[in-house]
């Protein structure tokens, strides 16, 4: 059963270690709660819905989406993050996930070799205490285009759920979506409408989400790159269904460059 | 145009382990990988507005700056200034 849904963005921006000064703050706040959240529900798997950033995914072979199915997964070696460490993974109900998928015409992709990047080491560094509880990551094609719809993101996110409720009904269940609303990576600066971010948070409290998820690439493509990692957060909202609530918002306000850094957790209604 | 040729060379250096090779000797790194001759002066030449021009995801123009030692902001520099030199170009056409 799923115990606990969080979102949150990964911005490498985020230090390891809380920095003092007056850069961003509200984000380190934030994730004091969600490791209070997690030691509260205390799960005993972890599936991690992510992005890509071309560790895994490069454009000679492109997955809409892929379930790392290895028995643990190693760090990238990239800004702060401890590659020397790996993170134990969650084989078998990986494995399962996919062959429930196979069979709920849904062709995801699997991989026994998962490398996790900033996009998935800075949550769980924060939330998950010493990387001690099974990960399964599900990688989301955010990068190469043709991308797979939000909508599609979103019924893939259902089907976790599902899957979830039917195969694993004694595990304790947390879903971490990671992603950045409203930013780009890479690309020429350009302005971009931040007003998007308030738009999908609303929908997301609503839960009416058929117009994001009847949006265009090209809508998207105007609103920044990264953007796409909302699928995550759609996905989420899929995988948690109607009765869970989202009930903490974190913006955060503070100095750096703008990168969508919202967090926002769920919870079930009673 | 070889674009995953360009996309694989940046993804070997930066992700991959051939970061300081190619850093002791760029031009032979770049000889094992399928590039025209524009597309390696690009590289060599560190032209990120080239390799964007080109089609090289802007995620991987990013890390090839990073390579080469570059800030995030630097790079962004780089590719904005000329974009708008393109785009003034384009209107005084």
């Amino acid at each position: 059963m799923i115990v606990s849904g969080i979102a949150t963005v990964h911005a490498p921006t985020i230090a390891l270690s809380r920095p003092s000064g007056d850069g961003i703050s509200a984000i380190y706040d934030s994730f004091e709660l969600l490791r209070e959240e997690f030691d509260t529900t205390k799960p005993d798997l972890v599936i991690v819905l992510t992005t890509e950033h071309i560790v895994n995914i490069q454009r000679t072979l492109v997955p809409s989406f892929c379930v790392g199915m290895g028995e643990y997964h190693e760090i990238v070696r990239e800004f702060d993050l401890p590659a020397d460490k790996t993170i134990p993974g969650a084989a078998e109900p990986a494995r399962d996930l996919v062959e429930y998928a196979f069979a709920n015409e849904f062709d995801v992709a699997h991989s026994a070799h998962i490398k996790l990047d900033h996009g998935t080491v800075i949550p769980l560094h924060y939330i998950v205490p010493d990387f001690g509880t099974p990960v399964m990551p599900v990688i989301f094609n955010t990068v190469f285009p043709p991308l797979p719809s939000l909508r599609r993101s979103y019924e893939f996110g259902q089907l976790i759920g599902r899957f979830i409720a039917d195969r694993l009904p004694d595990k304790r269940v947390a879903i971490i979506a990671t992603g950045g609303l409203v930013h780009a990576v890479g690309q020429v600066p350009r302005p971009l409408d931040y007003s998007f971010d308030e738009r999908f948070i609303m929908a997301l409290r609503e839960n009416d989400l058929d117009g994001i998820m009847s949006m265009k690439q090209s809508e998207l493509d105007a609103l920044g790159n990264g953007t796409n990692e909302i699928r995550c957060w759609l996905a989420l909202a899929g995988a948690l269904g109607p009765s869970w609530k989202p009930v903490v918002v974190t913006q955060e306000s503070g100095n750096g460059p703008h990168m969508g850094m919202y967090q926002m957790k769920w919870e079930k209604a009673a | 145009m070889s674009l995953v040729e360009i996309e694989s060379l940046i993804y070997d250096i930066y992700r991959g382990s051939r970061a300081a090779e190619f850093k002791a000797s760029p031009s032979s790194v770049i000889e094992e990988y399928g590039l025209t001759n524009n597309e390696r002066e690009a590289v060599l030449g560190q032209d990120y507005a080239l390799l964007y021009e080109l089609g090289v995801h802007p995620m991987l123009c990013m890390y090839l700056a990073r390579a080469n030692g570059l800030t995030v902001p630097a790079y962004l520099g780089l590719v904005g200034n000329s974009a708008a030199k393109i785009s003034s170009m384009q209107i005084e056409r």
